[in-house]
């Protein structure tokens, strides 16, 4: 009787070890099926181009960085977006909205003022009229690049071991991969150099530089226009101009807040209003489409000097119009120390 | 026999998993532009001729991450470089460690190369150090494993194939296990 007992109890042992470990091997095995799936899926993901892009890539000496620490030739989007350290205030939004630029620098900041500006009517007249308010890069600080904004914003640090001349190579251009109507023409690039520390400087130091005194204005595919562009050219600013070729045009960036009480009509030849409000740019740097020589951007001190970078779609370009649209944006900022 | 067959069949189950689990890790590993680094030891696969003889095409490196103030001439880097817009991955010798007044950088050369590579290294692009581990021709092993059909095939299908028989197994020794306690209360 005892036996029997003993060995009933032996059979229930082994049962439970059975049914253990057979559950445990199903269950081993559902986890690795459903994380390889997982594995699977998103490591196979399809990998399109994003609706925006930005690289830098530099060559033949010179170093870029995102931190003023890891030192590469080249920055990707990805780069861009995981810049780790806090207190920076970049950003790489999913897609822009067209703003403008008169190149006044926030003194306080070393930021470019940007604006987003709208037609309104006038209330008494019924003229168009313009209106512009400012609009910012979000400073959250959180160690990860705002995916919001209006424009790309972002800081470049650039080290050198001698004092160099800076040049965009062929190839930094503006890119669309999909039928752009005429914001590719209306493209821009600003470069606001913040300042200097010499080579083994703390990564902070070089962070913290604001200093920026000149903005240097850099349009891609300054000599082309729409056929819609060219229309916009005369019924909205009064300029004529063709499709390809044309003399290149300055235009009216905007350099203040404007509200309707200032009245500022979309086709004003006042000088009071562009002095004041939308003075004529003409950027320093101007490419013609396709272009294939080198340009001379920047003068670099020895050491490592943070640039601050904003590239944006310049809402008072003539080819920003109705019609304008286009998507999936690369913006190829492609710099060196040779001009040859 | 039957026991035996079992207790082998059971091994290479496990065998299996443990492989299969290792690739998904390797997997998910994966960083951006296409790193993977496996506790610190990072799997290449050798898309060209440029290293021959010391690394043919599909040979499968094992590099490690290096302190890059340790590299020298002589050195096997693998790094990030920009070839026709994309960018990728090239291993590749040190011919020349430069300290420009503090500024790190690297000339480079394949040994099958008749000249220097055009654009000096950066130190953040460096991915790893070469350190002579190789395996001849796994390399494309670990492509196709990283291809989605290889991966599919590979991993996902005899996964799903185990599970599948280890459920049946299961629901089959409850049933045994039902019988059993039926002929006992009996």
């Amino acid at each position: 009787m005892k036996d029997i007992k003993i060995k009933k109890q032996k059979e229930e042992v082994v049962t439970r070890r059975t049914i253990v470990i057979a559950l445990l091997t199903l269950l081993v095995t559902a986890i690795s099926l459903t994380t390889s799936t997982y594995a699977w899926f998103t490591a196979n993901a399809t990998v399109t181009l994003g609706s925006l892009d930005v690289n830098v890539t530099a060559s033949n000496g010179i170093q870029i960085s995102m931190d003023a620490t890891n030192w590469k030739a080249s920055l990707t989007t990805a780069d861009i977006q995981d810049v780790a350290y806090t207190g920076h205030t970049n950003q790489v939004p999913a897609s822009l909205v067209p703003v403008s630029s008169g190149g006044v620098i926030d003194a306080a900041t070393g930021f470019l003022n940007m604006y987003k500006g709208a037609v309104t009517s006038n209330e008494t007249e019924g003229y168009n009229i313009l209106t512009a308010t400012k609009t910012t890069e979000a400073a959250d600080g959180s160690g990860v690049a705002g995916l919001t904004g209006d424009f790309i914003a972002f800081d470049l640090f650039i080290q050198s071991a001698d004092a160099e001349t800076l040049y965009l190579t062929p190839g930094a251009d503006v890119i669309f991969q999909d039928t752009d109507v005429g914001l590719k023409n209306a493209a821009r690039f600003a470069l606001l150099d913040e300042g200097n520390v010499a080579v083994g400087s703390t990564a902070a130091a070089a962070q913290a530089l604001d200093g920026a005194t000149q903005v240097i204005f850099w349009e891609p595919n300054a000599d082309v226009h729409t056929a819609a562009g060219v229309i916009a050219a005369l019924d909205v600013y009064g300029i004529t101009t063709t499709t390809t070729g044309p003399a290149i045009a300055s235009y009216y960036g905007v350099k203040a807040p404007i509200t309707a009480l200032n009245d500022v009509q979309l086709d004003s030849v006042d000088a009071l209003y562009f002095n004041n409000l939308t003075p004529s740019v003409s950027p320093s740097v101007q490419r013609v489409a396709g272009s294939t020589a080198f340009t001379q951007i920047l003068s670099l001190n020895a050491g490592v000097t943070k640039v601050r970078v904003y590239a944006w779609i310049e809402g008072q370009d003539v080819d920003c119009e109705n019609n304008a649209s286009g998507s999936d944006i690369t913006f190829n900022i492609k710099i060196s120390k040779n001009n040859t | 026999m039957k026991k035996q067959f079992k207790i082998i069949l059971n091994i290479l189950i496990w065998v299996f998993i443990v492989i299969a689990a290792a690739i998904t890790i390797i997997s998910l590993n994966t960083k951006e532009k296409g790193v993977s680094n496996f506790f610190g030891y990072i799997p290449l696969s050798i898309q060209s001729a440029s290293m021959e003889p010391a690394i043919y095409t599909g040979d499968l490196i094992i590099s490690e991450k290096s302190d890059v103030k340790t590299l020298k001439e002589g050195d096997v880097i693998s790094f990030f470089s920009i070839e026709k817009e994309k960018v990728v991955i090239i291993t590749h010798r040190i011919k020349e460690a430069k300290n420009d007044k503090g500024v790190l950088s690297f000339v480079t050369k394949g040994d099958n190369n008749e000249l220097i590579d055009e654009k000096e290294v950066a130190p953040g692009d460096i991915v790893s150090k070469f350190d002579g581990i190789k395996i001849s021709k796994a390399g494309y092993l670990l492509d196709f494993f990283k291809s989605k059909i290889g991966f599919f095939v590979c991993i996902i299908l005899p996964l799903f194939l185990i599970f599948i028989f280890q459920l049946v197994n299961f629901v089959l020794i409850m049933v045994r296990i039902k019988q059993d306690d039926n002929i006992t209360n009996s």
